[in-house]
């Protein structure tokens, strides 16, 4: 009680002196940060699952982005990393017509945005418990947002199909 | 919040959405989980959807902090009324956060939980915000009497809970 000024002789038009960060909070993990994020997505398309795996291992392999994204991202044939600050990655993928598509990444743990001309995607994580991961993802073209959001809808879902089978073959 | 990084947001820049995110978080958080206590984080995450959908509509950026502002507390207060008290210990428990000084935010929130919804967001908007009466009416749309009045019992109430 030592931050609060408030005693018998302070009248109630006195203002409550607490420190700000006394104040009760409402936090906030990153899976529903990104489920705020992609609200403001254009025809994201968007799914979220809980994966039987800790997050501590589960994130350590989303977070290799050059070895392990081809690997489950259905959009995604190969990956390089161009350049890299802290959080900031400057990235190719190629993309399932070939093309080399540049991308700016923020990356950090459990939160991952990738933005580049064409389109964007995000994918959070958060531990469930100690053995479970709640993860989503969502993917969006700005060029044929309508038209591709089935067609995405339909690859996280496969995502998350390949990631339970590299889960369940690494077990 | 940098006025360039909002108009990038504006216009689809995902990692500038992402940094509106970060910077309204810790801000939003203690807006939401101050007046709304155990349904904070429902205000919180709707406050965000409301953000990132209505940005491009946000026509001076300047105004964006009275903006988030208005967003914040009219989520909580409608959280913190639909919803029905739940046992002290619970929303207490939801409401205190884990960063810093659990148990003096326990303590706040105990006391602010024992107040009406109408009573903590004026005690909220003006004395951990620092609006003026006339700020929190219009922004409640209420008149400058009903804040008045709403804050000397809001006050009276939680210094009588308050431990001294």
């Amino acid at each position: 009680m030592a931050l609060m000024s408030a005693n018998e002789l302070e009248s109630s038009d006195d203002p409550i002196e607490v420190s700000r960060y006394a104040w009760p909070v409402a936090d906030l993990d990153p899976v529903a940060k990104m489920r705020a994020l992609a609200a403001g997505v254009p025809h994201a398309a968007i799914d979220e699952t809980l994966f039987d795996v800790p997050f501590e291992r589960f994130w350590s392999f989303i977070e290799d982005l050059e070895n392990n994204t081809a690997l489950y991202e259905g959009t995604v044939s190969r990956l390089r990393i161009l350049d890299r600050h802290g959080e900031s990655i400057r990235l190719e993928a190629r993309g399932p017509l070939g093309f080399w598509i540049p991308f700016d990444v923020v990356l950090r743990s459990g939160w991952c945005v990738m933005h580049s001309k064409s389109g964007q995607t995000g994918m959070a994580a958060h531990p469930e418990n100690a053995t479970q991961t709640r993860f989503i993802h969502f993917e969006a073209s700005s060029t044929f947002g309508r038209l591709l959001r089935p067609i995405f809808a339909w690859n996280i879902r496969g995502d998350f199909r390949r990631l339970r089978r590299h889960f369940s073959k690494t077990d | 919040m940098d006025r360039d990084r909002i108009q990038a947001a504006q216009q689809g820049d995902l990692l500038a959405m992402s940094d509106v995110i970060d910077a309204v978080m810790p801000w939003v958080s203690r807006l939401c989980g101050s007046i709304a206590l155990d349904a904070g984080p429902d205000a919180a995450q709707d406050t965000l959807i409301q953000i990132m959908r209505d940005l491009k509509g946000l026509r001076d950026p300047s105004a964006f902090r009275s903006w988030v502002r208005r967003i914040a507390t009219r989520e909580a207060v409608r959280h913190a009324t639909r919803r029905r008290r739940e046992p002290l210990s619970d929303q207490v428990d939801q409401a205190a956060g884990r960063a810093f000084e659990p148990s003096l935010r326990r303590d706040v929130a105990s006391v602010l939980a024992d107040l009406t919804p109408d009573q903590r967001v004026v005690l909220i908007l003006r004395d951990l915000e620092g609006l003026s009466e006339a700020e929190a009416a219009t922004l409640l749309d209420v008149a400058r009497g009903t804040i008045k009045s709403r804050l000397h019992r809001a006050r009276e109430a939680f210094r009588k809970r308050w431990p001294s």
